[in-house]
């Protein structure tokens, strides 16, 4: 590990807290270009105005009663205000609190009563899913309220409120799907953030000139930690686009912003080989690939395809995102998902805890300075997760003679739909609103882009009827429209009368899953 | 082209993505099976047919009447552009 009890540092800067950086940016890049719109009408930020737009963010918190320490939730998708926002409320010493907007009600709600935010900011179909039970500022109009931010952090003389701290105090909870169903709000420090994000600079080299696409949800670790901080770092440039455009539009922005990295979940890479679109820029120098494992055969295909390498990259929300990263490749050279990034440290243990040697598969557990605070109201599960100072990550994985990390499978039921994470669970817990349904299990079967396919297996209950436009409405109030199955199939298309169960009664869910993996894949 | 025609052509693009044969005005994508590549592909689908770029409403407002009136007001604004000019 790189200096653990120094401040994080990269080129010039050196930061104890997410203000210092936009401080020091300030200071080293001026008017720099640094946040490039997407927007038709949105208009470029310079190092300058985000300094700006923190302090207006300091003097609209102030004065909605939101103390420092205080807590700030952002119910948006990916736009220039929903990365100066997370820049602003943290840069002001507020923890921000970014939630899915395609999340549903029920499950709003739960995260909002989980994170008890001072104020939440959003757009009117969010609202109307809250109906007023939280203090609301609109974001309807997002290019109004960034002016009124900036012309309010104009009118403020002198420096950010210093945040004094070591940079251990809370910078954002980030929601992540847990085992039981229950929240699982992950708490990042600021020195969390700023270590990866200055890795990652260190990793990718970067300067001025770099531009980071950014596709990665600002609800996500992913989004917030690279793609925004790191040109903050750098002096270089972000551009922040929703994630479901930047698939549909992903060489457009590309041809447009010429970004020089940007970080995918790996379904891009399979729906972008398929598709007949080319870039004309050629200022890509890679393009960084997670969420789930990924094929070499897809990477061969993609890099032949576009001539852009790819990088495989490993991480959790619990190491702020991006944990390793693959090094530059010769052509036809065997893929892994690299490196641990150099403020962070990779292990694979037995069930002893015991290093297993090379080749031999066991439990990925990381630590390091980008590695996160707590479970946001959680202690057990935090000592669970959290022991002698390892994550333990739930992955079973295998290190290669060069400390190369593979990810080999998961330990628990965990699925990744499109590089989200999920739990059946969720789904499951769902099931006594279907009407008609039984008993159900969600499974998952391989898709050549999203990576797995939800699948609902269902048994009806007598006289029942199957109404799956019924039940996936049901399901969109209680959960992301992510983990929605695509699919309804009753149990009986698998060849089974009844659900396998243990002698308690319990579905054995392994034994469906393997029966309809045979029978629908 | 009329409303009508636009309505018609983009319920066929929505129910052809969806693999639906029921496909109302007011029905709710999402609840009618629209993940994010069923989305991408009415995107493109549209674009291809009017010119259209109905990536933002797709996600927003994701009904056919929703996706008409974008369609609509999009080309409603090219051809008043065009019709200024002296050129349509």
């Amino acid at each position: 590990m790189a200096r653990p009890d120094s401040a994080p540092e990269w080129g010039s800067l050196t930061a104890t807290n997410i203000a210092g950086l936009v401080t020091g940016a300030a200071g080293a890049y001026g008017d720099r270009p640094y946040l490039m719109p997407a927007e038709p009408e949105g208009r470029v930020l310079t190092f300058a105005d985000i300094l700006t737009f923190a302090k207006g963010c300091a003097a609209l918190l102030d004065e909605h009663g939101v103390p420092r320490g205080g807590r700030v939730a952002v119910v948006a998708p990916n736009s220039s205000l929903a990365a100066l926002l997370f820049l602003g409320v943290v840069a002001a010493q507020r923890v921000i609190v970014p939630l899915n907007p395609k999340a549903g009600a029920a499950e709003l709600d739960v995260l909002l009563a989980h994170a008890r935010p001072g104020l939440v900011l959003g757009r009117a179909p969010s609202a109307a899913k809250l109906e007023g039970r939280w203090a609301w500022l609109s974001a309807d109009d997002e290019q109004a309220l960034l002016s009124d931010v900036l012309s309010r952090g104009a009118a403020c003389a002198g420096p950010l409120p210093p945040a004094g701290g070591d940079g251990t105090e809370d910078a954002t909870i980030v929601y992540t799907s847990g085992s039981t169903g229950t929240p699982k709000g992950v708490v990042l420090s600021h020195r969390s953030l700023l270590s990866g994000s200055a890795s990652m600079a260190r990793w990718a080299g970067a300067d001025e000139d770099d531009l980071i696409l950014n596709v990665n949800p600002m609800f996500h670790a992913g989004g917030q930690m690279f793609p925004t901080l790191t040109p903050l770092w750098s002096g270089g440039r972000t551009v922040c686009v929703r994630s479901e455009a930047g698939l549909a539009r992903f060489w457009g922005y590309v041809d447009r912003f010429e970004p020089t990295w940007t970080l995918v979940v790996n379904a891009y890479l399979a729906h972008l080989a398929e598709r007949p679109e080319r870039p004309v820029s050629r200022r890509l120098k890679g393009v960084l690939a997670g969420g789930s494992p990924l094929s070499p055969e897809l990477i061969h295909r993609f890099e032949g395809t576009f001539g852009i390498p790819v990088h495989q990259v490993y991480g959790m929300t619990e190491m702020a995102s991006v944990t390793t990263v693959e090094p530059r490749r010769e052509p036809g050279d065997r893929r892994t998902a690299g490196l641990p990034i150099d403020c962070s440290e990779v292990r694979v243990v037995a069930e002893d805890g015991s290093d297993r040697p090379a080749g031999q598969n066991g439990e990925v557990l990381l630590r390091g300075d980008n590695m996160f605070t707590r479970y946001e109201d959680a202690p057990e599960l935090t000592e669970r997760r959290l022991r002698n100072g390892w994550i333990h990550t739930g992955d079973l994985g295998q290190l290669d003679e060069n400390g190369e990390l593979s990810i080999v499978d998961r330990l628990d039921s965990m699925v990744i739909v499109n590089g989200e994470n999920m739990y059946p669970a969720e789904v499951e817990g769902v099931v006594p609103h279907l009407e008609g349904v039984e008993d159900a299990v969600l499974v998952a079967l391989p898709h050549p882009v999203t990576g797995v396919e939800l699948v609902l297996v269902y048994t009806l209950l007598p006289g029942a009827t199957a109404r799956a436009d019924d039940w996936r409405a049901t399901l969109l109030k209680f959960v992301s429209t992510f983990k929605v199955p695509r699919r309804f199939v009753p149990l009986a298309d698998l060849g089974a009368d009844a659900f396998p169960r243990t002698p308690l009664g319990k579905i054995v869910r392994p034994d469906v899953q393997r029966l309809a993996t045979e029978r629908l894949s | 082209m009329s409303v009508a025609d636009v309505e018609s052509r983009v319920t066929t693009i929505c129910a052809e993505v969806l693999n639906r044969s029921d496909l109302g005005p007011d029905d709710d994508l999402m609840e009618a099976g629209m993940d994010s590549l069923a989305a991408v592909e009415i995107v493109t689908r549209i674009e291809l047919a009017f010119g259209v770029d109905v990536v933002d409403a797709v996600f927003d407002t994701p009904t056919v009447r929703q996706l008409c009136l974008v369609v609509r007001k999009s080309i409603e604004s090219a051809g008043a552009a065009e019709g200024s000019d002296g050129t349509a």
